[in-house]
């Protein structure tokens, strides 16, 4: 049992030091304007669906205008429809520069009628003005020849325009690019954290043994209590600072209407939120034994490599999961192993993967490991934390570990 | 009282440790000497319960201990331990609650021994702003603020300057007429021999001898310090039969004399070197005592004083 007292001290001052340090406040807002740029950039800069402004020649009615501007959603445009007496002003309107005189798209009702623009296009051209000409082109030659059929005026409108059939389903959805932007934003934010506090974690524990200063601490409490302590510092920074990042996206997205975060309900959030406490208990203490096994300062961070394998591994699996509408055989596997699961059942979640149940068998997994972890940890700090000279290997320290309690 | 009974310690194939004993009284300073790597810092460490023993034990008032007596102990480690970041008075404050004080009684007993070293006006500065000696300062009221019964000290006064010699002696002593025992490791054998009234010498993990100051003086050959005018290399005495120069010092020879060698053939031969200024019997320094432990070799030793 660890010693609540022992804890919360070791506990307070890693706070206070954190919170005294200027790189931290200094990263939180950089993270803080990042995210913002994040949200808030790609609403600014990709705006509405463009508008197009659509010459017709002689007096468009209703159902031409309504056809055109149908046409145009179907493509993921809007249209601004407006009168020209006749092909030459359609055509100086197509040809004159920006302004109300300018026309992107002209339609002739003459004769059979026609659709002319002032450039062809490119052969396969996957720009959007092809595909709204295109539809503009269908759907007027519809209009015609449903009128052609000897329909009234409303009865071609309705033929044209027709309320759509209902579109049923065999299966839910697979998750919409919102929620799988969410889900990745989650595996990001906890690489982000896990990467910075574990290394702070694992640095602070390597100079505190470099510099002797753990002989004082370890004089008064136990190996355990120091390190319940440091991973409690770490666990309670990382949430809080994880709720500003999560209030800052939320709140950018909401002022500037993105939908960036739509897929994140309050559900998602509070799901988030455990896996990233599930993630760093992991974590924490493994980083922090590490730290202890370091004989010198500069030594730590090649003894935390091993550990920084599968946080990139879990993260570039998000990553490949992105612009995908199912998992792929990775997102699926890493999300069940406990060291890259909070980083991947997010996702595999968000594609339509995995449900409630298997969300709940990953955690469990990863709650198991992050305390089978958090008690090697401490039986690796305890042995090494003091131990001084050349460093012992992994295999060394547990074999002691095991004959030393073999012995007790 | 703490005492240590017949510590072993291994590193590997080598031996920190071997059989180690001996007795710290409470209200007395304790001097630990040995050479470098003989064993101070691991049985410091050991009473400290900072490294495991292979055998033996460390009692405090005739029991072993627990982590929760030995919070009540204050500690020095020889590699000066301190957070360089933090403000002084906030780390002697986190120092003193994990020896189990109270927030006010941490803040109080902090300010206090600030003000007693001279560092009140630093105490908002970090460790790392402060000159080395005050960071030892620092660390000795590290030691010092929660008012132990037992203070172990690896090698407290390497670093300071005369005044921090004295300023730190004087806390020693005070500490030991509190009733506290203070062990405390130290290579400046004149030093110690002023400050302590008992020793205890260790060579290769054994106490190779241990009493008080006095005992380990009166043992031995007998010394005697002349002074003859004229004379400061003491040539006189290089023909003695039984009598060997240890050395000079302000014209005075100290005299190494042999068994069966008596003083007054000695004063007697002086005299007629010239007009003797000086003459006393008397005991071996801590340095010679130590000089003479440490270069014997061990099957000539054994716990306790020498034989």
């Amino acid at each position: 049992m660890i010693e609540r007292r022992s804890v919360l001290l070791v506990a307070d001052r890693e706070l206070r030091q954190q919170l005294a340090s200027k790189a931290m406040w200094l990263s939180l807002a950089i993270g803080v304007v990042a995210i913002c740029l994040l949200v808030v950039l790609p609403k600014t800069l990709a705006g509405g669906p463009p508008t197009y402004r659509v010459a017709v020649t002689g007096q468009p009615d209703p159902a031409v205008r309504a056809s055109i501007a149908a046409a145009a959603a179907t493509a993921g445009a809007r249209v601004e429809v407006f009168a020209v007496p006749d092909r030459a002003a359609a055509e100086t309107a197509l040809r004159s520069g920006d302004g109300d005189r300018h026309a992107d798209i002209a339609v002739l009702q003459q004769g059979a009628g026609a659709v002319l623009v002032d450039r062809a296009f490119a052969a396969g051209s996957t720009q959007r003005k092809p595909r709204v000409v295109a539809a503009i082109a269908h759907d007027l030659a519809v209009l015609n020849a449903v009128r052609q059929s000897g329909l009234t005026a409303e009865q071609a409108t309705a033929a044209v325009n027709p309320a759509p059939l209902a579109v049923d389903h065999l299966r839910p959805a697979p998750g919409s690019d919102a929620g799988r932007l969410t889900a990745f934003a989650g595996s990001a934010l906890f690489f982000l954290l896990v990467m910075r506090h574990g290394f702070a974690l694992l640095t602070g524990v390597a100079q505190e043994k470099s510099t002797r200063v753990v002989e004082l601490l370890l004089s008064t409490i136990r190996p355990v209590d120091l390190l319940a302590g440091k991973v409690l510092a770490a666990v309670g920074l990382v949430l809080v600072e994880a709720a500003l990042l999560t209030a800052t996206a939320l709140i950018s997205a909401r002022a500037v209407g993105s939908e960036i975060l739509h897929g994140g309900g309050a559900g998602l959030i509070v799901t988030e939120g455990v896996w990233v406490v599930l993630g760093l208990v992991l974590y924490a203490a493994l980083f922090a034994a590490a730290g202890a096994m370091a004989v010198r300062t500069e030594e730590a961070q090649s003894v935390g490599m091993p550990l920084q394998i599968p946080l990139f591994l879990g993260y570039f699996a998000s990553v490949s999961a992105l612009g995908a509408d199912k998992a792929n055989t990775a997102v699926t596997v890493l999300a069940y192993v406990p060291f890259t699961a909070p980083m991947n059942m997010p996702m595999l979640s968000a594609t339509g993967g995995a449900g409630a149940a298997a969300v709940a068998v990953s955690m469990v997994l990863t709650a198991v490991t992050a305390v089978a972890a958090t008690w090697l940890a401490a039986a690796i700090f305890r042995r090494s934390i003091l131990h001084t000279g050349q460093r012992m290997r992994l295999g060394a320290l547990l074999r002691e570990h095991r004959s030393r309690a073999a012995a007790a | 009282m703490l005492e240590l009974d017949g510590l072993v310690r291994h590193f590997d194939d080598t031996i920190a440790l071997d059989r180690l004993s001996f007795t710290v009284p409470r209200g007395q300073v304790f001097g630990f000497l040995g050479p470098n790597g003989a064993g101070k810092s691991t049985a410091m460490r050991a009473v400290m319960r900072l490294t495991a023993l292979d055998a033996g034990q460390v009692r405090w008032d005739g029991a072993t201990y627990d982590l929760d007596t030995c919070r009540g102990f204050g500690y020095m480690p020889e590699e000066r331990g301190l957070y360089p970041t933090m403000r002084v008075a906030e780390h002697l404050q986190y120092l003193a609650r994990l020896h189990g004080l109270t927030t006010a009684a941490a803040r109080q007993r902090a300010a206090e021994w600030l003000a007693r070293l001279g560092l009140s006006e630093r105490a908002q500065d970090k460790v790392e702003a402060l000159s080395l000696g005050n960071q030892q300062r620092v660390q000795l009221a590290a030691a010092l603020v929660h008012e132990p019964q037992l203070l172990v000290l690896d090698e407290p006064f390497s670093g300071l300057d005369p005044v921090g010699v004295d300023e730190l002696a004087g806390v020693l002593r005070e500490r030991a007429r509190a009733g506290a025992a203070v062990l405390f490791s130290s290579h400046q054998l004149d030093l110690v021999e002023q400050l302590c009234e008992s020793v205890a010498i260790v060579h290769r993990g054994r106490c190779v001898a241990s009493g008080t100051v006095r005992e380990l003086g009166r043992t031995g050959a007998r010394r005697v310090e002349v002074e003859v005018t004229g004379d400061p290399d003491a040539r006189w005495a290089a023909a003695l039969h039984g009598v060997r120069v240890l050395g000079t010092e302000h014209g005075r020879a100290r005299l190494v004399l042999g068994d069966g060698v008596d003083p007054q053939q000695v004063l007697a031969a002086a005299i007629t070197a010239g007009p003797v200024e000086h003459f006393a019997v008397c005991s071996r320094r801590l340095s010679e005592v130590f000089r003479e432990a440490v270069g014997r070799p061990l099957e000539d030793v054994q716990g306790g004083v020498p034989r």
